[in-house]
């Protein structure tokens, strides 16, 4: 208390005349037509631009909240799309037993390799967000890979490019599937092969999934078709396809949950059996 | 002492009267010519006893400002620019200050102190209040040229009277 009634003797005329002169601007803005518009149009020239900025920076460092939601967001509506094909041609039929066959978990990619024959990518979700072993892990452009060992918080993924990754694929409108692997060295070309030469493919046709795996869903998209030949004394293509999805730069993806995985493996096991 | 307080008191009323009545309404205009304005009433700042506290001082160039500010209805201009030419004129004192040093308790009028301190010490001040005024009532520097004409004539025609008003009445007032 002392120091300040001390500033104030000391500094006391400086501090004055630094109110009064605000007290008379004030004054001024507020009373003088003219000197008010004048001092609005000034602050909306300078402040505006300092405003945009500054939400502009609020907006950067809010991107990562942004990009969960987003990622949620989008988990929730490929539930609607791959679940619910045509919802709206079908006639709508009310049955209790409908099940959801594939739910989406969205998950960060924390870690990966591109550059080996063998890569791994690590997922930020484990066995806490719902992931399990040899689940389908697919991007919003195309699929990723398949899910080898998880932990509590984290999992492995084969990548498509991995040397023993095989994907059963097939071609947008044709029968026809075969197995897609990876020989190039360019982590965007994947090969597909075993589709018979009298297949009647071209250049530019888009290669899905097959769903013929219980891992991912059928149709969806993984890249086109950019060559193809038929080896010597072989009876089958090999069909070189461009990625959709550059695995390189991608940041999240979805962990596919196929409810109904349990079921079928078990139905095949007794055939074999 | 208290004589000196009266004697500031009804200079400082006198002056704002006559401000506010009589030079207001004198404008010299020669068709577009318009940058004669005559202010006196910063004089009253100018001869407040030196000893005056320096908070005091500043607040009474604010009231005097309002008043002023009261004839011309331009709320707080004069205010702001009295208040910033109170606060200058504590400086001006040290910068100006005679090698004999001041008598404390007096005014510092032509009398005293000498036409030659007197004019170049008023002159200062009311420069630096002219400028500060024009400029505020402009409120841009995009007039520079009309803040600094009206500066310079308003200067001129002002500072004439000042020195008429300060030989006239020699006797301290």
């Amino acid at each position: 208390m002392k120091n300040i009634l001390l500033i104030f003797i000391k500094y006391g005329t400086h501090l004055l005349f630094i109110v009064f002169q605000i007290v008379c601007f004030t004054l001024i803005i507020n009373s003088n037509k003219v000197h008010g518009d004048i001092y609005d149009n000034t602050k909306s020239i300078y402040f505006e631009n300092f405003n945009d900025r500054v939400d502009q920076l609020s907006d950067y460092l809010k991107l990562d909240e942004q990009n969960d939601s987003l990622v949620k967001e989008n988990a929730k509506l490929m539930d609607i799309i791959i679940n619910h094909p045509s919802t709206s041609i079908k006639d709508t039929i009310s049955d209790s037993l409908l099940l959801q066959q594939y739910a989406f978990i969205p998950a960060e990619i924390c870690n990966k390799t591109i550059h080996l024959r063998n890569n791994y990518f690590t997922l930020c979700a484990g066995r806490v967000d719902g992931a399990k072993p040899m689940m389908g892990v697919i991007s919003a452009e195309g699929i990723v890979g398949i899910t080898t060992r998880v932990s509590d918080h984290y999992s492995q993924v084969i990548p498509l490019l991995h040397s023993q990754s095989r994907i059963s694929a097939s071609i947008r409108g044709l029968d026809f599937f075969g197995n897609l692997v990876w020989k190039e060295s360019s982590p965007r070309i994947m090969t597909l092969e075993a589709v018979p030469k009298h297949a009647p493919i071209s250049i530019g046709d888009i290669v899905v999934t097959s769903g013929y795996s219980s891992i991912f869903p059928k149709d969806l998209p993984i890249g086109t078709i950019v060559n193809f030949e038929i080896a010597k004394g072989s009876s089958n293509y090999v069909i070189d396809v461009e990625l959709f999805n550059d695995l390189n730069n991608l940041s999240y993806a979805y962990l596919v949950n196929n409810r109904l995985k349990e079921e079928q493996l078990n139905l095949e096991n007794d055939i074999n059996e | 002492m208290n004589s000196l307080v009266t004697k500031s008191v009804i200079r400082a009323v006198l002056l704002i009267l006559l401000q506010g009545l009589v030079f207001r309404r004198i404008a010299f205009q020669m068709g577009d010519f318009a940058f004669i304005h005559l202010f006196i009433y910063p004089i009253i700042i100018l001869l407040l006893p030196i000893r005056t506290p320096k908070i005091l001082q500043i607040t009474i160039a604010f009231v005097v400002g309002l008043s002023i500010d009261a004839f011309y209805s331009s709320y707080g201009i004069h205010a702001s620019a009295l208040v910033f030419t109170a606060y200058i004129r504590n400086f001006i004192i040290k910068l100006l200050e005679p090698y004999s040093g001041y008598n404390v308790d007096e005014s510092p009028t032509l009398s005293k102190l000498g036409f030659s301190w007197f004019l170049s010490f008023a002159s200062i001040l009311f420069f630096i209040h002219l400028f500060f005024y024009f400029s505020v009532e402009a409120f841009s520097f995009v007039f520079f040229f009309e803040i600094l004409m009206n500066t310079i004539f308003s200067f001129i025609a002002s500072i004439l009277i000042v020195m008429l008003y300060q030989l006239i009445f020699r006797s301290d007032y």
